[in-house]
């Protein structure tokens, strides 16, 4: 059981609501999934008179709990701004903070970043701050206020996997207690997996899960493997080394002759 | 409005303008020149020409 915010979680699988064939493949991804968080996003509302918001329908019929995030800006006040509206909007003070420094890799900008957190955290807000791997920008984090941090395997959507274990590797030491969850570059199950068993938290996929040949399965898929990673986890996995060592036992070998 | 010149009266709230253009004040969120304008504010929130209106709703994300 995995708790976020005070909120107790079976699943320790955060999933984002973009980039699907179709709302109702989203809509069964994410059940198959087995996520009780998803992402969602502000857009400029599209000028269509009298038009409903099917995609809104859709969620707001489901029994997840929202995550807005504020993708897309590239300053603190754009951040902060955005994270206003998602409170009114979405009903929840959860936001998490993208504040972009690089359009190339969507790389976060750090100083924006922190300086955001605190301004949403002093107001109440319970910052998901997207981050990369840094050490030191994640204890940045963590005194502007944050109580979870979302550090990144790779580059948004680019389906890497986890590019830095030992920067990863060295987050999950030093914070022992705060709540780490994998954002963004997971392309494969495998990744996933290699993410819990590493002890993180959680994982946030989108991309993987949307534009998988099949997103239905590849929900499933993830989920299992996510699970596997967290049970190898919390069962101890034992000290790989360098020299080979019998597993069948050599007591009693047939033909054996000293 | 949303990075594009639209005509508007110099002048009218944000709930005259949500009004004009058919959205549901329910389903959006309002920023006024950079500024959040909460909900409660959309009757006494006038704007003037030349302002940069927002007017965001949910979609999906990542």
């Amino acid at each position: 059981m995995l708790n976020i915010a005070g909120i107790e979680l079976k699943s320790r699988l955060f999933i984002g609501t973009a980039r699907y064939p179709s709302p109702g493949i989203m809509q069964t991804a994410i059940e198959a999934s087995g996520a009780e968080i998803v992402t969602v996003s502000l857009r400029r509302q599209p000028l269509q008179p009298g038009g409903g918001n099917p995609f809104w329908d859709i969620l707001r019929s489901m029994p997840v709990r929202l995550l807005p995030n504020t993708a897309g800006c590239h300053s603190v006040k754009e951040a902060v701004t955005t994270s206003h509206m998602a409170r009114e909007v979405f009903g929840t003070t959860w936001i998490k903070l993208e504040v972009i420094g690089d359009d190339y890799n969507l790389q976060p900008d750090p100083f924006g970043l922190v300086e955001a957190a605190k301004i949403l955290a002093e107001e109440g807000f319970e910052v998901f701050p997207y981050t990369t791997d840094d050490l030191v920008l994640a204890e940045r984090l963590l005194g502007a206020g944050c109580k979870i941090l979302m550090p990144w395997a790779a580059p948004i959507g680019s389906g890497q996997g986890i590019i830095n274990p030992m920067a990863l590797n060295t987050l999950r030491q030093r914070f022992p207690g705060v709540p780490l969850i994998v954002d963004a570059g997971l392309g494969k199950p495998s990744h996933a997996a290699q993410a819990m068993e590493m002890g993180f938290d959680g994982v946030l996929l989108n991309t993987a899960v949307a534009l998988a040949e099949d997103p239905v399965k590849m929900a499933r898929a993830f989920a299992h493997a996510v699970d596997a990673g967290r049970m190898g986890y919390e069962a101890g996995m034992m000290a790989a080394r360098d020299f080979a060592a019998p597993s069948t036992p050599v007591v009693g070998t047939p033909f054996w002759h000293k | 409005m949303n990075g594009k010149p639209r005509d508007a009266r110099d002048g009218i709230t944000v709930n005259g303008l949500l009004e004009e253009i058919k959205v549901d004040a329910r389903y959006v969120a309002v920023a006024v020149n950079g500024a959040f304008v909460p909900r409660s504010e959309y009757g006494e929130t006038a704007i003037r020409k030349g302002d940069d209106v927002e007017i965001v709703s949910p979609q999906a994300g990542g």
